[in-house]
């Protein structure tokens, strides 16, 4: 893998270091949770103790938000290890064969608005983290479906896979052996990107209030408590919001670079 | 003794559309067939069917008897244990029938892998031994090597090495010459000849180098549009051709084609 001279993929890893170290000592240290309604310290200004100040609760602003960027990133981490594992393993049965039913299914959910499809599932479930994740996989699974299927059918009409199958390989052994691992720089760079979409959507989610409820802290579900005070208060809308911003730049940037430096050595290698 | 193989009958439609028909031969092991024909007389069809390989829409009838056994009634799962096995299969084009990520000595031990219970070592073994026998070792290619660190040649080697790695009853070698300089030629054909002596393998040999055919092999069998339209040993077949077909490729092939005015060739239609 060739990582020099890559500034994308740097510039990425160090915008999501920027959150994400924080945000990781923070969750090891509270657990994540909401830090501790004090009414005494509403709207505190900028101090050593609090930061970036505090919230309408008193709550100090920046252990709220990064405890929320852990909460987001640890959901939208969870929902795209989902509709990869699931994507990938329904691509792959798709491959090398004419579209029917899975691609159908794919096709159907392409023209099924996400919003909407979250609606259902929190009706369905109640708004809880596992509804939220469900429906973030299921935004990511038909791109991830077709995806997989694409470059599984292109390495599938290669003569290796019928030398293979002259060896006496069996279809499964051969979209493990041969398949997927040729298929799997293209599969991470897919992940990393999707991470952003994740993000983002979680943050769309808790701001329709659609996502997992309170106490838990939320960077969306912030965003939308808080847009009232963006004129008295600008911090508690700016602060969760570049966060949100941050991440999605982060993953996206790491998502470029990561495709430059696994896909180019692998075109060179091709013959 | 009942012979390796037996094709009886054998037809291949392609959506009503005859690719071969009812073609009928025996081969003996230890004994090299020729399949000889111009491009689209059902060649590749005939080596895919003995490999169970066709592709979706192609219908085979008939029988083909490897030991005994019809292999046209076998199901998947049976087909992966005898093909790589009992049945090796090299073909046209080196360049990309191996996986471009995977070392050349993983992909060579690919076959022993699948089909014996030998253990990690004793498989790396097989496999240098393997490298050896075609050659690869005295190139210089290391085990380690990527497909595309080799030459042609050293590829069409180490494929060859895959088929005969469980020495299979029954090799069909597809044109597997043609992309090879003369020299790396007759080095993999006479590597072949020598399994098919001491191994006892049978061979069905692809091939559009008469020469090559003549020098080694025991029967041939010529084909066009799907009929076969005269088999028999090959001296008798390069000798005395006695169907017009055969007459034309032969003069075609090795006597100075190359100052025969295309318009003055025989052209020969086999009637349906």
């Amino acid at each position: 893998m060739n990582t020099r001279a890559n500034p994308t993929l740097w510039t990425g890893s160090a915008l999501l270091g920027i959150v994400l170290l924080p945000a990781f000592v923070t969750a090891l240290l509270t657990g994540a949770r909401a830090p501790a309604i004090d009414v005494m310290h509403r709207y505190a200004p900028l101090s050593l103790s609090h930061p970036l100040g505090t919230d309408p609760f008193g709550r100090d602003l920046l252990t709220f938000v990064l405890s929320g960027a852990f909460n987001s990133v640890l959901i939208a981490a969870m929902a795209v290890c989902l509709s990869t594992v699931a994507g990938t393993a329904l691509g792959l049965m798709a491959a090398g064969r004419p579209p029917k039913v899975i691609m159908g299914l794919a096709d159907l959910g392409l023209a099924f608005p996400p919003v909407l499809t979250a609606a259902l599932l929190v009706t369905a479930l109640g708004a809880s983290a596992t509804g939220e994740i469900l429906a973030i996989a299921l935004f990511g699974l038909p791109a991830q479906i077709r995806i997989t299927r694409q470059a599984a059918s292109a390495i599938l009409i290669q003569d290796y896979i019928a030398a293979s199958r002259l060896a006496g390989r069996s279809t499964v052994s051969i979209l493990r052996r041969h398949v997927l691992p040729n298929i799997l720089p293209l599969l991470t760079v897919q992940a990393t990107s999707s991470l952003a979409l994740a993000v983002l959507s979680d943050a769309g989610l808790s701001y329709l209030e659609l996502g997992a409820p309170p106490p838990r802290p939320d960077l969306g579900r912030a965003l939308a408590a808080y847009q009232i005070h963006i004129f008295d208060h600008p911090l508690l809308v700016a602060v969760p919001g570049l966060t949100i911003m941050l991440l999605v730049l982060g993953f996206n940037m790491a998502g470029d670079g990561l495709r430059d430096a696994l896909d180019a050595p692998l075109q060179e290698r091709a013959p | 003794m009942t012979p390796l193989l037996q094709v009886r009958d054998l037809s291949v439609h392609s959506l009503a559309r005859p690719i071969l028909h009812s073609l009928s031969f025996t081969l003996e092991a230890g004994q090299i067939l020729a399949v000889i024909g111009e491009s689209g007389s059902g060649k590749s069809t005939l080596a895919l069917s003995l490999m169970g390989l066709l592709p979706a829409g192609f219908q085979p009838h008939g029988e083909i008897r490897l030991n005994d056994e019809n292999l046209l009634t076998l199901t998947e799962p049976q087909w992966c244990q005898i093909r790589g096995k009992t049945l090796g299969m090299v073909f046209q084009e080196p360049m990309s029938a191996l996986n471009p990520t995977r070392r050349i000595g993983a992909q060579i031990a690919d076959t022993l892998r699948l089909h014996t219970t030998l253990t990690r070592s004793e498989i790396r073994d097989q496999t240098l031994v393997l490298m050896k026998q075609v050659g690869l070792l005295k190139a210089g290619v290391s085990e380690r090597a990527y497909p595309h660190q080799l030459s042609g040649g050293q590829r069409q080697r180490a494929l060859l090495a895959m088929a005969l790695a469980c020495k299979p009853a029954l090799l069909i070698a597809d044109e597997f010459t043609t992309a090879l300089d003369a020299r790396t030629r007759a080095d993999m054909m006479a590597l072949v000849h020598q399994h098919t002596k001491t191994h006892r393998m049978a061979v069905l040999m692809i091939s559009h180098d008469l020469g090559l055919v003549r020098h080694h092999a025991d029967h041939v069998l010529v084909l066009k549009d799907g009929i076969c339209v005269e088999q028999g040993p090959t001296a008798s077949i390069f000798d005395a051709p006695a169907h017009p077909y055969t007459q034309a490729l032969l003069a075609m092939s090795l006597h100075g084609a190359a100052h025969t005015p295309l318009s003055r060739l025989p052209v020969y239609t086999v009637p349906a």
